[in-house]
């Protein structure tokens, strides 16, 4: 009868203090996921917003104004006439 | 003693089993009988609750870059009560900020703990973060960003506030479809443990739904010729302002919308109010000639006139209701013919044409050419003019009518009506946007509408020709476009001030469409107030050849 109290009495220390030891384990890996992943979505925001940062960049650069100044610049003019061919011609003809 | 070491084991038993109880109780007592209480409590200590800002849609011109999408900036803030050299920190921020020191100085030394400073780009944050100065900080915002800076401003109008501090879209595209492009507000609700670190399995989130992006018809090449074809035009006419509209008449699609005097979408506030309205769609003024076209096919359609018939009261001014009626340049063609009449755009023979419609034909056709109406463009601001009631009509309206005096339009009904004559009789809604594109990636395709058939395809063909030979026999005829064949017609409308018509203010326009055997292109050009020349063969048919020929070369216009 006895054996039996104190088998009982040991069972439920050992699944508290096993409980307790889980619980512990996992709180602590969670916590340190949460970190982790709080880091993660920081990393993100600062890529996105790298990200929009470069794409202003290139929306800027290659806009119609910053194109048509610059071809300017270069000193490229509007043509003032063109010719349209109906049909196309070979550019290049071997000689019969 | 084996009894009483039984009892010692089964009162600690007991004890144990009365400890759990106890623990099991309470915890029945705060988990299940006060659990909402104690939810509340929680959720009030240690949930944090963020809004999830959804990105506006971005619009797009046809080609896929954008008109309007979003930026990042950075408010630059201070905290004064930690700053104690108000002078270094005013000196070395004006120079980074644009601002003089003394207003920088008189910002820093407020008795606050928290002072705007101002909104600047990443590279002058980063110079601010270079200095290192204690007190100083920054908070990432998006706001709308415009690449083409006015390009197309009118069309795609702005975002300002509301009444609740939130962005809203104003006018032009922004306006109509904001719902579409603001999207809805999400919502983080982040559980934080003792430490205040957030616990990853307890977050709730109500996702936000970004914006939907726009896919314009705007070609943005058309709506760069038009744009710089118009600013050219104004200041070399002195004008005070105009409008292009660039259409394609068979499915009304806007390639381009252009007016002057213009805004910036990104710096609104620093403009005029009165400069926002869209006068394309917004301004309503008497066409002038413009509308002979409309009131000739009508007759045609009716079958009332053709091309060859002669007008028979043309040998002089006509008196009508006790008004005498005489042409824009008191010279007279007798017996002139219809096709005669458009070509030396004839007041006397348009009220020929108008007394052989009627009162009744007249009010019907300019109904079913959508003047009394919205044309229902998917831009916010449009207006429209109401017609009087057909019993209002007098002898004198009739006439005066038909050569587009005493009636008004906006231009984006104008071109609508005559982008009829190009498809074959047809009106069209003309439209901006051709796709919508979900947050899930799937597109809404909006289709082209035609309204209702307004002229035979006869009938618009036989105009179609009287409008070529008006361009090339007519007060234009200087102006071509190579051998591609332009339907058009010029208009000098006077403008009405108080009550009657000043001769020396006008709103001298074009309108046609090319090349007029095949029509891909219709246009209106119109110009305010022209010093250089009232007429509109002078100012606006320029503008619109101009235009028209780097628009055949864009296309590779060729007359069939």
């Amino acid at each position: 009868m006895k054996k039996i109290y104190i088998l009982i009495i040991v069972i439920l220390l050992v699944l508290s203090g096993g409980i307790e030891v889980l619980y512990l384990a996992q709180s602590s890996a969670l916590a340190s996921e949460s970190l982790r992943a709080e880091d993660i979505k920081v990393e993100i925001a600062r890529l996105d917003e790298n990200n929009q940062i470069i794409e202003t960049e290139i929306l800027s650069h290659s806009s119609l104004l910053t194109i048509s100044s610059r071809a300017a610049e270069l000193g490229f003019v509007k043509p003032k006439e063109f010719i349209s061919l109906s049909n196309q011609d070979s550019i290049a003809l071997k000689n019969e | 003693m084996t009894l009483k070491l039984s009892l010692r084991f089964i009162s600690l038993f007991l004890a144990l089993i009365f400890f759990y109880a106890v623990i099991a109780g309470k915890l029945f007592y705060w988990q299940i009988i006060r659990a909402d209480e104690i939810k509340e409590l929680r959720d009030r200590q240690s949930t944090e609750s963020l809004a999830l800002h959804p990105k506006r849609g971005d619009i797009l011109f046809s080609d896929r870059f954008p008109i309007a999408t979003n930026n990042v900036n950075y408010l630059i803030y201070a905290n004064p009560k930690v700053i104690s050299d108000v002078g270094l920190y005013s000196k070395k921020l004006s120079e980074i900020l644009g601002y003089d020191e003394a207003s920088t100085s008189a910002r820093i030394n407020q008795d606050l703990y928290w002072v705007r400073l101002g909104l600047v780009d990443y590279k002058k944050k980063d110079e601010i973060d270079k200095l290192a100065l204690n007190g100083i900080g920054s908070q990432i915002e998006t706001s709308r960003y415009y690449p083409e800076a006015s390009m197309a401003a009118h069309v795609v109008g702005f975002v300002g506030k509301n009444d609740k501090g939130e962005d809203q879209g104003y006018l032009g595209l922004e306006g109509y479809y904001d719902r579409q492009l603001k999207g809805k507000e999400g919502r983080l609700y982040v559980i934080k443990d003792a430490l205040g670190n957030p616990i990853v399995t307890d977050v709730r989130e109500e996702k936000k739904v970004d914006g939907r992006a726009l896919l314009t018809t705007i070609d943005r090449t058309v709506q760069f010729i038009a744009d710089e074809a118009l600013k050219t035009g104004i200041k070399r006419y002195e004008a005070e302002g105009g409008s292009i509209i660039v259409m394609e008449p068979s499915t009304g699609k806007i390639l381009a919308m252009s007016s002057v005097p213009k805004f910036s979408p990104q710096k609104y506030y620093e403009y005029e109010q009165d400069l926002y309205q869209n006068p394309a769609i917004s301004r309503v003024y008497e066409p002038g000639s413009t509308f002979k076209i409309l009131i000739m096919g009508a007759a045609i359609n009716e079958g009332l006139v053709d091309p060859d018939t002669k007008c028979a009261i043309c040998s002089g001014p006509v008196e009508v209701g006790g008004f005498t009626i005489k042409t824009w340049n008191d010279k007279y063609h007798p017996n002139a013919t219809m096709t005669e009449v458009i070509q030396n755009s004839d007041n006397i023979g348009m009220v020929f044409v108008a007394q052989k419609l009627g009162i009744k034909k007249m009010y019907q056709y300019i109904n079913q050419f959508g003047l009394g109406d919205l044309t229902g463009i998917d831009l916010q601001g449009e207006v429209s003019v109401n017609l009087r009631r057909e019993a209002e009509w007098l002898p004198i309206d009739l006439a005066t009518s038909s050569f587009g005096q005493g009636i008004s339009v906006t231009p984006i009904q104008l071109i609508a009506a005559v982008s009829s004559i190009a498809n074959g009789g047809y009106l069209v809604k003309p439209y901006v946007i051709e796709k919508i594109f979900e947050e899930n990636g799937d597109e809404i395709k909006i289709d082209s509408k035609k309204k209702n058939k307004v002229l035979s395809s006869k009938a618009a063909e036989v105009m179609t020709w009287m409008m070529v030979n008006a361009v090339e026999k007519g007060d234009s005829k200087w102006i071509t476009l190579g051998n591609i064949p332009v339907a058009g017609k010029t208009g000098t409308a006077q403008i009405p001030v108080a009550g009657h018509y000043d001769p020396n203010q006008t709103i001298a326009s074009f309108v046609g469409f090319f090349p007029a055997d095949n029509p891909k292109i219709a246009m209106l050009v119109l110009v305010d107030r022209p010093k250089t020349s009232i007429y509109g063969s002078e100012t606006a048919a320029p503008i619109f050849f101009s235009v028209a020929k780097d628009l055949a070369q864009y296309y590779n216009i060729q007359s069939e």
